[in-house]
Parts: structure tokens; sequence; C-alpha cells
């Protein structure tokens, strides 16, 4: 329980009308609880804080982080509140609901925009068309907040070509644990936002690597971000929600859909197109992406995905649809140049060119997820793994294999090898698999999906030496880390309890999260062998 | 209190318990957003900031009022209460998740009256008037059609039945006049509703079904008594009650109630189109529209559906789906774009999308300030537009904008559309 008087100096900070110790107010922070079953993190730890703070400012959230640390009271930041480390996870703990903090400044000579934690993909993303530039929006959707997503994930069909996230980030204002403030990259010097290194050692590592601290290494309060040259033509949006999409300029935005022989072959065309430094997006559909693009509610697609369970399972094994989206980002004439190098490639695999609308309702402004939660009726978690291309191949089919011993509970999906793509062109290859659970399991299901999330798919990720990218929040440190090192993960430790020697920020941090969460499920903690 | 058979807040725990906290329900659709300005469609989120003012906030109370752990204290009435009922939040969960975060929130309101919480002082105040006086603002009962002109040329075979609404009756007496100068100038025969009473809006929105109903059971045995099955209004409020509520509350769909309401809009811009009216008086003046939610995203025919629901939410039997993408959206803009003279801007907030006058949901008569907060941030986008006029199709949106613009000292003028066509019609439209 918090003292009165801690209340009292932390309502100072941000005036009565931005804190709260209401039930009501509070419970609107948990994730858990007794709503529909969405993952293992947020079952098992998501807990109400005592308090919700609505800081406005940097100043205000170093005032309060210095409070906490000064009583030692845990914390954890929230900007958009999607992923389950926004949920604290302990008791007595502070909430912080960043979204007040909506800084936003464009800088389009030099293709950057500086952003507070109030400000989400779908603002960044317009604002960047308005001035003749684009970056990519995450999966997670473009209401994902872009300083949290940038810090921990950052990844989309457009990442071909805009790159990962952490090269992605030119500058940062970042409170640390004990509440000091740290600026790096371009927001330290003051110079305008063309670098992300910093004058000495890159501090972005430690603030971000692969996956991020989520929370637990401080807040981040203001981020510089890359963005990337687009073209002048205006995307038009048409349609009434929830049937909404752009329209392509045909000459300068084009899809292209291929069927290949096979999924080697599918690879390989990948990789040429990577290769040829050609495209904006270039990612194999699942198959039963189609299907749901085919439903207009969830009832529809469950007829047509499960019907002729066998014809599905070959329909599946056999096809290999390739996506790609190309730009011409300098003229028209890029565009036929991009498309004539992409069909000299595709003819040169043996694949052939089908046809496909020029609208997009879920890759330029959007958010896969979300749609595919509404159209399947399901929760939509993934599993994945980030590496080479062929790594990714490899990884969903064990994914698959595994994931059939699941199923049910989990949605069939006919034993689909997950949405793999590029990255970089072609310098990195990520798996997206994806998990369909039913919202209200019985608890034996429940049970038998947590074993799914939290035990068995991590291990295949360690066991075959791969590189996971959610997982690493929620695979054992001690268990992966090697993965990643060898020592990887003593040395994240080092520098977490150099930082927060308390463990205040935002608990139980990312290396130990996996324990934490097995712990608290007896079923689960019955099953671990580490 | 005895069970509910329908509109129980158990109905739709589903649709409580299914939100993941995607958001969908607090920003504008993503392929509409026009950049870090006005990412937000929903009031109450905009004015309290905290996430219990949003349906996924709110959504967790009730479920905690459901399971009983917890009490209902004050603050919960206020957070129930201080939502406009404005549907954003409906609109923007269609396109993720699919659920209907309003009925949780309207049945919300009906399970605190059912058991024993009273709505805020304001609120009840008015439906409290409405069960003395049959309006909502005291007046006397008799002096309803006072508004009407001498020379109203009713018809004595009517081809529909003029239904005014409380605001026009007694406050915005020109809305009312010229309604029915577009219906004489497109020469359909109308008359008035006969003995017409408050349709019942406030006291849905209250929560208090049980007088709602009997609200409602007045004006339409009114109307079965009259013989006609037609209905025309230019209220929004009116409107959406009369097509979507009655139904609701009777446990029936739309096209089964036996009679067919119209927005004066609908029935213009009809007529528009067909070459019947014909604006031809020039009106010089910039405008944009500012969509009501009641005309818009809420009129959506109602759909009863009672059955169970399977693995991932499949029902049985299959639910017809309401998702706000039928409603009066395009009629008010092809009607002023046919106006000779007026220049129209689009706001940014628009359509489904737009964000709510701040009046809904009884948050006018409740919490006043907040409405007026909520009126004057619109009142911005407005001036973004460059537009020297804002039009809407509902009184109680034009009364909350043109109450903020006095308070506010701001230039610009408020309209209802139908003055603005009446002008273009007959010259005579009031401006």
């Amino acid at each position: 329980m918090i003292s009165k008087e801690i209340y009292k100096e932390l309502e100072e900070i941000v005036g009565p009308d931005n804190i709260s110790q209401d039930r009501d107010v509070c419970q609107a922070y948990v994730m858990g609880g007794d709503r529909a079953w969405h993952n293992t993190d947020a079952k098992a730890l998501s807990t109400i804080p005592e308090i919700v703070l609505l800081p406005g400012s940097t100043e205000e959230v170093q005032k309060i982080v210095k409070v906490a640390c000064k009583h030692k009271i845990t914390y954890t930041p929230s900007s958009t509140f999607w992923f389950p480390t926004a949920s604290p996870s302990n008791e007595d703990a502070l909430l912080l609901d960043l979204k007040r903090m909506k800084h936003f400044e464009i800088d389009a000579k030099n293709m950057n925009a500086t952003v507070g934690p109030g400000i989400n993909f779908g603002q960044l993303q317009a604002e960047a068309m308005n001035n003749g530039l684009y970056t990519m929006v995450p999966g997670g959707g473009s209401q994902v907040g872009v300083i949290a997503n940038t810090l921990i994930w950052g990844y989309s069909p457009l990442t071909y070509r805009t790159g990962l996230a952490n090269r992605r980030i030119m500058g940062a204002e970042w409170i640390l644990p004990d509440g000091e403030i740290v600026q790096i990259g371009s927001l330290a010097s003051g110079e305008d936002g063309f670098w992300g290194e910093g004058i000495g050692p890159d501090l972005r590592g430690i603030l971000r690597g692969s996956i991020g601290w989520h929370g637990s290494m401080g807040i981040v309060t203001k981020m510089t971000v890359k963005l990337f040259p687009f073209h002048e033509e205006k995307l038009v949006p048409v349609g009434t929600t929830p049937w909404t999409f752009f329209l392509f300029p045909e000459e300068r935005m084009k899809w292209y859909n291929f069927t290949c022989p096979d999924k080697k072959t599918m690879v390989d065309f990948m990789y040429d197109i990577g290769h040829c430094e050609i495209g904006a997006a270039n990612t194999r559909v699942p198959i039963s992406w189609r299907y749901m693009a085919r439903a207009r509610d969830k009832e529809k697609f469950h007829e047509i995905w499960m019907e002729d369970r066998e014809q599905k399972r070959k329909e599946v094994a056999e096809t290999a649809i390739l996506r790609v989206m190309l730009i011409g980002y300098t003229s028209r004439k890029q565009l036929q140049y991009e498309e004539k190098v992409l069909m000299q490639i595709a003819e040169n695999h043996g694949c052939e060119h089908r046809r496909t609308r020029q609208v997009d309702g879920s890759w330029m402004q959007s958010c896969d997820a979300v749609t595919m939660w509404w159209l399947t009726g399901a929760n939509m978690s993934v599993t994945g793994q980030l590496d080479s291309l062929d790594c990714s191949v490899k990884m969903g089919e064990k994914f698959a294999d595994l994931k059939e011993k699941y199923t049910p509970p989990l949605m069939d999906d006919h034993h689909d090898p997950g949405w793999f793509q590029l990255n970089d062109f072609g310098h990195n290859g990520y798996l997206e698999f994806m998990n369909y659970a039913e919202p209200y399991e019985t608890e034996e299901n429940v049970e038998k999906i947590l074993d799914y999330y939290a035990i068995a798919g991590p291990k295949i990720v360690i066991d075959a030496g791969a590189l996971s990218f959610f997982n690493q929040a929620i695979s054992p440190a001690s268990l992966d880390g090697p993965n990643y090192g060898p020592n990887f993960h003593l040395y994240a430790k080092k520098v977490k309890d150099a930082f927060d020697p308390e463990g205040l920020a935002n608990p139980p941090g990312i290396l130990d999260r996996i324990d934490t969460v097995i712990d608290r499920i007896p079923v689960l903690k019955a099953k671990k062998d580490w | 209190m005895t069970e509910r058979t329908n509109l129980s807040l158990e109905d739709y725990r589903w649709d409580a318990q299914g939100c993941c906290g995607c958001r969908g329900c607090i920003y504008v659709d993503y392929v509409f957003c026009e950049g870090a300005k006005n990412p937000f469609r929903c009031p109450s989120l905009i004015r309290y900031n905290f996430d219990v003012y949003t349906a996924l906030g709110r959504g967790k109370v009730a479920l905690r009022m459901l399971n009983k752990q917890g009490e209902f204290t004050d603050s919960t009435r206020d957070i129930l209460y201080k939502c406009n009922l404005c549907g954003a939040c409906d609109a923007g969960c269609k396109r993720n998740l699919d659920l209907d975060p309003l009925m949780v929130m309207e049945t919300f309101r009906i399970w605190a009256i059912d058991n024993g919480h009273e709505p805020p002082e304001g609120l009840k105040k008015v439906t409290d008037t409405i069960a003395e006086s049959e309006n909502r603002y005291g007046a006397p009962h008799d002096k309803r059609a006072d508004w009407l002109p001498a020379d109203a040329k009713f018809s004595e075979n009517p081809e529909m039945l003029y239904f005014v609404g409380c605001n026009s009756s007694y406050k915005n007496k020109a809305i009312a006049e010229a309604t029915i100068g577009i219906l004489e100038a497109a020469n359909i025969g109308y008359a008035l509703f006969p003995d017409e009473k408050c349709c019942g809006n406030p006291i849905y929105v209250s929560g208090a079904l049980d007088a709602a109903i009997e609200q409602a059971q007045k004006n339409i045995d009114t109307l079965k008594a009259s013989g006609a099955d037609t209905i025309v209004t230019s209220c929004a409020e009116c409107y959406k009650t009369w097509k979507v509520d009655y139904p609701k509350i009777m446990d029936k769909r739309t096209d089964e109630m036996g009679y067919k309401i119209i927005h004066i809009t609908e029935l213009a811009a009809e007529k528009i189109e067909d070459g019947t009216l014909k604006p031809s008086h020039e009106v010089p003046m910039t405008v944009t529209y500012h969509d009501s939610c009641n005309l818009a995203r809420l009129s959506d025919n109602w759909i009863p559906w009672h059955g169970t629901r399977g693995r991932f939410g499949c029902t049985e039997p299959i639910k017809e789906y309401r998702r706000c993408d039928t409603g009066v959206y395009k009629q008010p803009r092809a009607i002023l774009k046919s106006i000779p003279g007026l220049k129209f801007k689009e706001i940014s907030r628009k359509k489904e999308n737009a964000l709510c006058c701040g009046a809904g949901g009884g948050v006018a008569d409740a919490y006043p300030d907040f409405a007026q907060d909520t009126a004057n941030d619109r009142l911005n986008e407005i001036a973004d537009t460059g537009a020297e006029a804002v039009v809407s199709a509902c009184p109680y949106c034009v009364d909350n904008l043109s109450e903020a613009v006095k308070d506010g000292g701001k230039s610009v003028k408020t309209y209802d559309i139908t003055q603005i066509l009446c002008e273009a019609l007959t010259g005579k439209g009031g401006l």
C-alpha cells in the first residue's frame, strides 16, 4: 500500500487531474484478469496498479521516477498499452500512462520525425506522407505507439526496405531507471537527426538490441526516428469502416502476386528480388489470409476455412504465393523499370503472375493483426524467429509440426508454415508463426495452450539454435542466452543490475520474465525442467 | 427487479470480455488519419485521459459489476455517464474485433438503474421533466405546435407525418419552419404528427428502460391511431430513436415496426436527385459539415439477435452484423454540394470517424462543462477547414456548437441543414 504522503508527493508533480487511485480507473490498466485469454504473460502477470499517473512532460516523468526510487516503488510505463509488459506485474506499483506526451516535429528535409510517447504510427505515417515520406507501420497496428514499438518491435512487410527498428532510431531522450536523463544520437548533440550512434560508444545497443527491455531499463520520453523517401502522389482513402482502404496511384505503386511452383522456388525468387534491390515489400502469403479476404464475418471464415480439410491441407502444402509491392519512389519510370526486373526474375523461376486488386487495407497505414482477430474471432498471438530466410522456412516447418500436437484447442491452420518475409533487401529473414486461440477456453485447454506458448514453443527455437524475436521475451534467458552470445544473458543481467540495482523499472524485467510467468502458473511450473 | 428479457448487460458480457485493448475504439480509422492532430474519436478520452473513460475501460468496470467484484460508487457513475454514447468506439471496434461496445455501455446504464443507482442529477431532472410535461424543457404541452406558421399547407391525405421533436418545437423553431418549407417545395403532402410527445431519447440514454418503453409506446400508439405509416423528421435524435431505439427496446427489427421513419436529408437528397427539388437561390458561403452521431454512425437498422456462441464466438443462428456503415452519410453532403454559390469543405474527422459535438448521451444535461469542452475541440477542427460556417442535421449539435461559439467569442456561424436548403430553394431560410 502506497502511503498518502507519497500520493501527495506524486500529485504535486502531475496535478490532481492527472493522478488516480480509484479502483475503476486503475483496473483499466490490467491486461489479464477475467477478460478474454490473450497471452501467457497477461494471464499470469498483469496486476492492478496502485496509482495511475498521466505525466505531461519529460520533467514530470523524471520527477515521478525519482520519487519511485526514493521510496523503492516499482513503476511501469505505458503509451498505447498493447503489449503485456505495459501492465504491472506486482502489487503497489505505479503506472505511468504517457498518452498526454504528444510532442511531434517533422524534419522533412532531413527525413526524420521527433515524437513523444503519445504519438502512434497512424499519425506518424500520415504526417510522413503529407511530406512525401513514409515509414513502416507494425503488425500490431497504426494505433501502436511509435516509441514503444520502435523500442521492442518495429517489423512489418515494409521493413523489407525500411530496415530493422534499431537502425531507424536517430536519437532518444531516455530517463534511466534512477531518474537521470541521457540523450543519445542526434538529440544529444542538438543536430539534425542524421545519426543515431552518438559521439562515442553506441548506447542504442543498451537501449534496445533485438527486442529491447520493455520498460525495465527506464522510460524513453522522446525519440527521433528515420523516415524514408516516398512519392508525391496521393493514396486516396475510400470506404466506410470497416470496409476502408487506400486506392493506389497505379503508376507509382502496385501489388504483384505470383504463384510459385513450390516453396523453395518462392524463397529463391524472394532472394533474387532482394539482390536486385527492387521493391517495397516481399512476403509470403499464408493461405488462411486469402480465405479471410473472402469472408465478411467470422462465421463465414470458419465455414469456408474448415470445410473439406483434406483438400485444404493439400492446398496449404502445395500453394506458394508471393506478394510483392513495387513503388516508383522517384518517378513512374522507376516503377516501370522495377516491374521489368521483377517479371524477368519471375520468368526465370517459372512463377506465374496473378491478378490482384490495387488497393491496400492493411499495410501502408494499418495493421494486419487486428483484422485477423476480427475475421477469425480468435485471439491471435505470434511466435517466430528472426534470422535468415532459410532459417525462417525451416523454423516455420518445425512450428507447424509442433502446433499440430496442440490443435485443437488451437485453431487448425492445416499445417501452414507461417508468414515469412525478407527484411533489409534480404539481409534478414523473418518468420511470424500465427496461433489463433479461442478467447474463452476451458481451463484444461488453456493449460495446453500455455504449455505450447511458454514451454514447447520456446524450446524448439532454443533447440534449433535459432534467434527468436518474441521468444526473447518469453523464453528463459538462461537457456536461449547462449544462442546470442554465448554469454549474452550474463552480461545483459549485469547491465540491468548496474542501471537498476533495486529492480524498480518494470519488473520482472525481460530476462526473468518467463521464469516469473511459469512460477506463477502451477501447471507450467510442474513442467519446468531447467 | 424482474429479470430483463432483452437489453441485459449480461447479454453483452461476451463483448465486454472480448476487448483485447487494441484501441481501435479511440482512434480515427487509420485510413482516414490525416496527421498528428486530432487522432482520437472518443470525446470522453480526450477530456479525461484515463483509459477508464473509453469503451475498453468501461467494459472492465461493467464486468466487475456483473461479477459482483466491486461497489458502484459515485466515481463509477461518473465514469458511466461521462460518455456521449456517440458510437465512435463502436465503429472503430467493427474494424478490429467486431464487438458491440456501445451496447455494453447502454445496457450498463440500464443495469445501473435496475440496480437502484440514479443517473446524474442533470439528466435525472430532464427525464423527470419529460414525465411531467411530455417535453424536455418543461414547456406547456399544448404550446408544442405554436411555432407553426399560419400559412402552413397541410394535406388532408398526407403521405407522411412530420415529427418535429422537442428542440425544434420549442427552441430552434426556424428548423421546423425550414423543414415544412422544404416539404412544400417538394410538393409532399404532409401533416403534423398528432399530439406529439418527446421521443424519449433522454429517458433511454439515462438507462430507465421501462420508462423509455412507456414513452415509445405512447408515440407508437398515436401513430397507429392516425392510420399513417411514414414519419419524416428534421431531428437526428428523434430519427435514431424511432429507427433504432424503439425497435431495440421492443425487441423487434426496424423493418418489423410497421412504420417508416425518414430524415429530411434523406428525403431532400432523393428529391434533388430526381429533379423535384431545384436549389436555385445562391448561398454564397463556405461551409463544412458536422456529422451528427444519431443520423450517421448510430442509425443502422436495429436487428435483434438472440442465440448462442460457439467456438471463436461464432453465432448460432448467424448474427446479422450492424457495423455503422449504412447511416446517413452521403445525403447531407449531396444536398450541400447541390446548392449554388456554396463551397463545401470536408472536415478532418468525418462520417463514421466524426467527433461528437459533445451533447450526446445525456452529457449536455449531466456534465455541461464536458459538453462544451468537446464542442470547443470540434470548433477548433472546424476552424482548420477555413469554413465560415458549420452545418449539421441535428438541432442538438447546432445548439451545443452555437453555445460554444457564443461563450468562446468565436466567429464561425452555425446552421441546421434545413435552413441552408430552404434558403437555396425559396430564398426564405432565415439565414
